[in-house]
């Protein structure tokens, strides 16, 4: 399974990589912001995208509008990684096309029940 | 609600600093526990500058309803316990990786502190972080502003959250 880890804090995406490798998800691509994860997205679509809010040049929301825009990557299922746990937030997000939230700070164990259940065949 | 019953309840509320002051102890307590693995003990706050000296200073910002700053203030030596803390055997001294560390410890307290303060109805931003790193320089508020400094103890180190608010009393 490969999966996509788009944070603007190089120490965030080694957490949530460190976290991925304990779960056996080796295959990791990150992207320190938007932008940067569209490009790596153009290379190869991955099972699931792991994304922060608050990044620069283009944020989490705009991010995953610009994602769920690419017919090839509308179904990717995409969890946000944030410190925005506002009501209003979560509504921002749900709406730009998130499937999932976890709220900083977080446990392994949060990280892993979130990708698993996003993982989960039906 | 009368003109008279609004003010008194305007008067009655704890200024807007204090109510930050309450949110940011609980959830630095709640990130150092849950990222860092470690106990944060909170001293007494005290409510003005100037910022603590430190050698890493790692600021995020706040506009809208509030505006002004939050700085985690740290030793060289807290800073790399932090980053080797949250980073594991990834962590070295490179400055590179300990002013991340901390710009995300930043990050994740004051975007904490933001979603408590949208709850009450605030609407606010926050910007990413910004990391100063040195050994002799100090920062100052501007004029009429609200100040809190938050000490804390992690261990032998001491560490400081500075709030810093504009246009709120």
């Amino acid at each position: 399974m490969r999966v996509l880890v788009v944070d603007d804090s190089s120490t965030m995406r080694r957490i949530i990589v460190n976290t991925l490798k304990k779960l056996g998800h080796e295959d990791t691509v990150e992207a320190g912001d938007g932008k940067e994860a569209l490009r790596a997205l153009a290379a190869g679509v991955p099972d699931v995208i792991v994304t922060d809010w608050n990044m620069p040049e283009m944020n989490g929301p705009q991010f995953v509008e610009a994602v769920r825009s690419q017919p090839a990557l509308a179904k990717t299922p995409v969890l946000m990684v944030t410190t925005q746990a506002a009501k209003e937030d979560v509504i921002v997000a749900l709406q730009a096309g998130v499937n999932d939230y976890l709220i900083k700070p977080f446990t392994p164990e949060a990280l892993k029940e979130k990708i698993n259940s996003l993982t989960r065949k039906p | 609600m009368s003109t008279a019953a609004t003010k008194a309840v305007a008067t009655d509320a704890p200024p807007m600093v204090e109510v930050m002051v309450a949110s940011l102890v609980d959830v630095t307590r709640d990130i150092f526990s849950t990222m860092v693995d470690r106990a944060v003990e909170f001293g007494e706050p005290t409510f003005k500058g100037p910022q603590p000296t430190a050698n890493v200073v790692a600021t995020v910002g706040y506009a809208g309803t509030l505006s002004g700053y939050i700085s985690l203030c740290v030793s060289h030596d807290a800073a790399l316990e932090i980053a080797q803390a949250l980073l594991g055997s990834d962590a070295d001294e490179a400055p590179a990786h300990v002013r991340d560390a901390c710009g995300e410890m930043a990050n994740m307290i004051a975007g904490s502190v933001r979603t408590s303060m949208a709850d009450r109805g605030e609407n606010v931003g926050i910007s990413t972080p910004i990391v100063t790193v040195g050994t002799d320089f100090s920062t100052a508020a501007l004029r009429d502003v609200s100040q809190a400094v938050c000490p804390f103890k992690m261990g032998t180190h001491s560490l400081f959250v500075y709030l810093v608010l504009q246009g709120r009393k």
